[in-house]
């Protein structure tokens, strides 16, 4: 069988178990090793790939088990997915306590991950969340964690990429929220200044925040962008609305794109575009959680875009203490480069620590960069930000990553060795062999 | 509605029930594998919560137990059972099936015998109240026999002929009997076949049947196309037919 990540990157020949109640140990056993999981393969680059083994697939494992409607504790099968939470939970009056750019992950793969959204900056990772999960080991055990159990293992497990085995079933924390609505306000900023101004600002009033940039822009104009925050919206506030009913994707792009389709011209015309679209005021209007938080799940297949050649997604974090000559930097070597696309998105992070060991997010700065795969110049270009966030004492985030190196990981993620530790001895992933036997 | 489900763990009939409940009928459920089964009903409970009235762990093999599961329901729901879906299937080892008697009967006893032996119950007790539906699965296997499954093919082809025969002796009872035959569908019972597009979703599956049911259909395909690639099939002359190896 062959698995794509959503980059395109794809890795053939592999074994295959599609998982599901009641575990049979002994198919599974007898697989090729080594193993990895696979939820909806949303991870851009090899941490969701294997070069050789066998691949659990767990979208089978696709069933609710408990919903305590006071508490808010949620305990599904790994293989649920965040799209199908949000059906379940929200016209009950819950939501996602921290949600990718994305529904369409799974359970299991949030919890990987460690994955953080819009809100990181108040409400931390998914993994600060989630009460306990059940493992599945190897060995075929089947092994409960907790903070009260098994509490290293539950730590390496957040965060931990699949690496420590593959997670069957996990309880966590929703939050309530009085409506299905937003509360959302977007406004044009001309520049990095402009950012940094804005975003002090909004963070103190702001659960969710997040900017747009156009990674093209020079000069006077350099990280100029949009920028977007949002609250849950209160019952007055959505009296009169109706929420969303088809919440599929409506559209779909059917087939790869010719490579040509994306390139500097049409990416600088559609950044144009997009930075007029919003006002030099605030705009404030009440939508729908989908299209505040899921801009992109709308086009079903928009990774196609990028044409086969499939393209990276380059996100890292920068600490607040270097991020003034840092962020400038890089921003102003990536507009050079003519390389970005139209996908560049910046973000803080907060104080708020993860449980994970190998949890990416730390105070500071996050920037997003998608970077179509046309070969060397991408790969120097990336390099040259790999050296900068290393120096600066940043890092970058492995669920995107497909080129890291091996001494950037050990540099940026000094945790691993202890993390090691509780790797289960069967499973590996292209990710961890790439950054770890160099 | 109140639903009896036999083969409540297979893929379809889960999906199918998720469908049913969601338009606000109520199901009992059987099936063989207890934590399966306790796992489904979880689910269901927390999607629909009061909507499962109660469940019954059996083998359908063991046919002097149907008239029992048909009376559990019945007290469970604490009305008459008026629909009932019929999912339970094996999807026997050909080669294996072909070399010993044993698994032959075996696989016709799940997939012909138990269903024979439900709607004959359900017939008596449907066409004494003067109504009720039973859906029964069957397969577009069932429409031609074909090399790659002359066991499983004919099992299907039997049950077809069967429901078709009691569709019509149930008729004037105001009783609906429905054949539903999918095509291949991506669940633990074909995860060992090689997937390409033609395999649909149960979801898609579950969504193609209930509307259907609306409609009052008596042969279900699903997904829709079915129909036109099995009309095709059927049609192939049996001397081209027999050198295809599909």
């Amino acid at each position: 069988m062959t698995y794509y990540s959503w980059g395109l990157l794809k890795k053939q020949n592999l074994g295959t178990v599609k998982l599901d109640w009641p575990i049979k140990l002994d198919s599974y056993r007898s697989q090729n090793k080594p193993f990895l999981s696979y939820g909806m393969g949303r991870s851009y680059g090899d941490s969701c790939l294997l070069d050789d083994g066998t691949v659990l697939e767990t979208r089978f494992l696709n069933r609710f088990s408990r919903f305590d409607d006071s508490s808010g504790m949620l305990t599904a099968d790994a293989g649920v997915s965040f799209s199908e939470i949000l059906e379940l939970v929200v016209p009950r009056g819950w939501f996602l306590p921290v949600t990718p750019g994305t529904k369409y992950v799974t359970l299991g793969g949030a919890i990987a991950n460690d994955i953080h959204g819009k809100n990181h900056h108040v409400d931390g990772t998914f993994g600060c969340y989630v009460e306990s999960l059940k493992l599945l080991r190897s060995s075929g055990e089947i092994i409960q964690c907790s903070n009260q159990e098994n509490s290293e293992l539950f730590a390496a497990t957040i965060g931990g990429l699949g690496l420590t085995g593959t997670i069957l079933e996990a309880s966590f924390r929703l939050k309530k929220v009085e409506s299905s609505f937003i509360f959302s306000q977007t406004k044009q900023f001309a520049n990095i200044d402009e950012f940094l101004e804005i975003n002090r600002e909004s963070e103190k009033n702001f659960p969710y925040t997040v900017a747009w940039i156009d990674c093209l822009s020079k000069g006077k104009d350099l990280g100029r962008g949009v920028y977007h925050r949002g609250r849950h919206a209160s019952k007055n506030e959505s009296v009169g609305l109706k929420p969303k009913s088809n919440r599929k994707p409506i559209l779909s792009v059917p087939f790869y794109f010719p490579d040509f389709v994306l390139n500097n011209l049409t990416v600088r015309a559609f950044n144009e575009v997009y930075f007029r679209k919003a006002t030099a005021e605030w705009k404030s209007e009440i939508i729908d959680y989908e299209p505040f938080f899921y801009p992109l799940d709308a086009v079903g297949n928009w990774n196609r875009i990028y044409g086969k050649r499939g393209f990276f997604q380059h996100q890292f974090v920068i600490p607040f203490e270097e991020s003034d000559s840092s962020l400038r930097k890089i921003m102003q070597i990536v507009a050079e480069s003519g390389l970005g696309s139209f996908l560049s998105v910046l973000k803080t992070f907060g104080e708020i620590k993860s449980p994970g060991m190998l949890s990416f997010p730390l105070p500071g700065y996050t920037l997003t960069l998608d970077f179509a795969n046309i070969g060397v110049r991408a790969n120097d270009l990336m390099d040259k930000l790999d050296r900068i966030v290393s120096d600066c004492g940043g890092r970058v985030y492995p669920a995107k990553d497909a080129r890291m190196s091996a001494m950037m990981f050990k540099a940026c993620y000094p945790n691993w060795e202890k993390f090691k530790q509780y790797q289960d001895e069967n499973y590996t992933s292209s990710f961890w062999e790439r950054v770890t036997t160099q | 509605m109140n639903i009896i489900v036999f083969g409540a763990t297979s893929a379809i009939a889960e999906a199918l029930c998720r469908k049913f409940l969601s338009e606000n009928h109520k199901a009992f459920l059987v099936g063989r594998n207890e934590e399966k089964l306790r796992k489904i009903m979880e689910d269901l409970e927390v999607r629909y919560p009061g909507k499962i009235v109660g469940h019954c762990h059996a083998d359908l093999v063991d046919f002097e137990g149907h008239e029992k599961i048909i009376s559990e329901a019945e007290k469970a729901f604490k009305e008459d059972v008026d629909t009932a879906i019929i999912a339970q299937g094996l999807l026997p080892n050909e080669e294996a099936c072909l070399k010993d008697l044993t698994l032959i009967r075996r696989s016709y006893d799940i997939n012909f015998f138990s269903y024979v032996s439900i709607v004959c119950k359900l017939a008596d007790r449907f066409s004494a109240s003067k109504r009720g539906t039973i859906v029964a699965i069957s397969s577009v296997a069932g429409d031609r026999g074909r090399f790659s499954n002359p066991i499983y093919g004919s099992s299907k082809a039997a049950l077809t002929a069967f429901l078709a025969g009691m569709r019509a002796r149930l008729f004037k009872s105001g009783v609906r009997v429905v054949t539903v035959k999918p095509g291949i569908v991506d669940t633990p019972m074909t995860s060992h076949l090689k997937k390409s597009a033609m395999f649909a979703q149960v979801d898609q599956v579950a969504d193609g049947i209930y509307s259907k049911l609306k409609k009052g259909s008596d042969v279900i395909y699903v997904p829709w196309f079915w129909r036109y690639i099995m009309f095709v099939i059927k049609h192939i002359p049996e001397m081209i037919f027999k050198k295809l190896t599909i």
